[in-house]
């Protein structure tokens, strides 16, 4: 069995020499410093902090490992150098860039987050009052924003003496008002003076239109011509003559077109006349300045209505407007306090940063093989192992062979002692 | 022809003679077959012989007995001397049932010898061994070396504290003697054959 367990050591070895993987070894060096200063973290915790989980995962995400965390944590040795405040931290991997780029990326989380731990609470302080401060800053951007609201609705709500002077405001209004009503009243007058009369002007403009439509006075001559015809004809046949009915007839006929040619004059679209446009005209002004007038008093007895309002509401408006004005003080008195505890946080932040601090001091340049001799040490390590192995083997088998071969064997099963070995020469 | 381990039976003559000076009658048993009582016993009644003492070899073990043809064959127990060696009686006997005979036996080798070593073979398988370990003044049990440690190797236990007899101590036996003893057992020992205890108490 010996022979055998022997016999497989030997093979064991040649197996190592020839076909175990080499891994490699690198190592970075960090130091703490200030550690006495420091009472959160010690040198002692750096091991626990250096495998924690935080920093691995950073420098898995760093360095894109595709190592799992366990993996990661298993190649990862750490070791304090005896009474010292440096750490060795060491990787053992496949390959030997890999092994330097995770050793020193240990390092150097391990240093970001051990800062990270020594000003977390302060931070955290930090955070919290710049929260603080914002929503107070934001607090007193809406009570800006009300105020200017107010100020807008009520100009005078600022003033100390917001009274009189929207009284003055409204006094100075009325007087206005009552200038514009004046206005009015003689614009009105003015406009119905400046009215055209109906019959008069349609009497002015016929008469106008007709005097420049030639036609018409074409017409009004033979018209009048033979109406003139007729007369005399008349006169001179005192209804005998067989021609008057039918000169009658003319003259009637020509007295129609007349009329016809008249109204057709007069309403042709081209019939003009100037004293018709001219008294239009004035009119139309003299009306625009009433309209005006009285729009311009609407306007004021407008104004007048909304500062009588907000004479009536100064009241209510002075006091949203004072309780805005405290609210705004009390919100800059509470940034005023925010802002001073935020300074003492970063003064403490900077304080406990300055307190105690990891540093790299050596980075790893190079990575060696994990064990010295590389696979003849392994082989060597794993023969003397088998051996032992064999050799313990072999003295468990005998331990455990019911056969009786030695005295204190054969004296412990009969109680009693040898006395003698017959045949041993 | 002397055995060739004189010298280890010299010196359990030796010790045979300091521990139990007034001892004549010993019994070299043992728990299995083969573990070498026959040796054993042969070797040291010719050390116990070879003093001058009177001694007789009795074959107890009912088996192991070697008969060679052509010899002398003493009927009826009869004593023979040893055909080589130093002069000493040797004894064969047949198992028998009686407790008185083996008592008488006993007896008798007690006054016709100074030592009386008598080999009882494996004592759980022979009823006459078993007897005679009540009368033995010390008992020497033999082992042969490399056997496996057995139930019989407690039935011996039990028989021996059971007949409260002292035990000189234990002999242990290499299967290469045992061999070399068994192939050459007729230059040891004259030939005999197995008689009736009774007649054996008669011619002794």
């Amino acid at each position: 069995m010996i022979a055998a367990v022997i016999i497989a050591g030997m093979a064991a070895i040649y197996y190592c020499r020839n076909f175990v993987p080499l891994t490699y070894q690198a190592a970075a060096r960090v130091l703490m410093v200030n550690e006495e200063r420091d009472p959160s973290v010690s040198t002692g915790d750096l091991p626990s902090v250096a495998t924690s989980s935080v920093v691995l995962d950073r420098v898995r995400r760093q360095l894109q490992l595709p190592l799992s965390l366990p993996a990661l944590q298993g190649g990862l040795s750490t070791r304090i150098v005896a009474r010292s405040n440096i750490m060795t931290i060491s990787f053992n991997d496949a390959s030997a860039d890999r092994a330097i780029a995770i050793s020193n990326a240990v390092a150097d989380n391990l240093a970001r987050y051990y800062h990270e731990l020594s000003t977390r609470r302060y931070d955290e302080d930090v955070d919290a009052l710049n929260a603080a401060i914002a929503d107070q800053r934001s607090r007193l951007s809406q009570i800006d924003d009300s105020i200017r609201n107010l100020q807008r609705r009520d100009a005078f709500v600022a003033t100390d003496n917001a009274v009189d002077n929207v009284t003055r405001h409204i006094a100075d209004l009325e007087n206005q008002r009552a200038a514009a009503v004046a206005t009015l009243t003689g614009d009105a007058a003015l406009s119905q003076a400046n009215a055209p009369h109906g019959a008069l002007v349609s009497s002015i403009a016929r008469h106008e239109i007709l005097q420049g439509d030639a036609n018409y006075h074409s017409l009004r001559d033979v018209a009048a011509r033979d109406a003139a015809q007729l007369a005399a004809d008349r006169a001179q046949y005192a209804g005998a003559y067989p021609g008057l009915p039918g000169e009658e007839a003319k003259v009637n006929s020509e007295r129609a077109m007349l009329d016809a040619a008249a109204r057709k004059a007069v309403t042709s679209p081209d019939g003009f006349s100037p004293s018709a446009a001219a008294t239009a005209n004035e009119h139309s002004r003299t009306l625009a300045l009433v309209a005006g007038d009285r729009a311009r008093v609407a306007k004021l007895d407008e104004l007048i209505a909304e500062q009588t309002f907000q004479l009536r509401d100064i009241p209510k408006t002075g006091i949203a407007f004072i309780e805005l004005r405290a609210a705004r003080d009390a919100v800059q008195g509470e940034i005023l306090t925010l802002s001073g505890r935020h300074a003492n946080a970063l003064a403490n932040r900077a304080e406990a940063a300055s307190l105690g601090t990891v540093v790299v001091v050596d980075r790893a340049l190079k990575a060696d093989t994990q064990l010295a001799g590389g696979r003849s040490r392994v082989a060597i390590m794993a023969g003397v192992a088998l051996i032992l192995v064999a050799f313990g083997l072999a003295f468990l088998v005998e331990s455990v062979d019911p056969r009786l071969r030695r005295a204190q064997q054969i004296e412990r099963l009969y109680g009693h002692p040898v006395i003698s070995n017959v045949g041993n020469r | 022809m002397p055995s060739p381990f004189t010298e280890h039976f010299d010196n359990l003559r030796s010790l045979l003679e300091l521990e139990q000076a007034k001892a004549s009658l010993i019994l070299v048993t043992s728990a299995k077959r083969g573990d070498g009582t026959d040796l054993l016993a042969h070797g040291l009644a010719e050390a116990l012989a070879s003093s001058g003492q009177a001694t007789a070899l009795v074959d107890a073990s009912g088996a192991a007995v070697p008969i060679a043809s052509g010899d002398r064959r003493p009927r009826d127990g009869s004593v023979v001397p040893h055909r080589r060696g130093p002069a000493m009686s040797m004894i064969a006997l047949a198992p028998d049932e009686s407790s008185a005979d083996v008592t008488a036996f006993a007896a008798t080798l007690r006054e016709r010898f100074r030592y009386a070593v008598i080999d009882g073979g494996a004592l759980p398988q022979n009823e006459l061994a078993a007897m005679l370990a009540g009368l033995a003044d010390t008992l020497i049990l033999a082992v042969r070396k490399g056997r496996m440690a057995s139930r019989e190797d407690d039935v011996l236990l039990s028989v021996v504290d059971g007949a409260r007899r002292p035990v000189l101590g234990i002999v242990t036996v290499e299967p290469k003697a045992i061999a070399s003893f068994t192939s050459r057992a007729s230059e040891f020992a004259p030939s005999t054959e197995l008689v009736p205890l009774r007649h054996a108490v008669a011619n002794v």
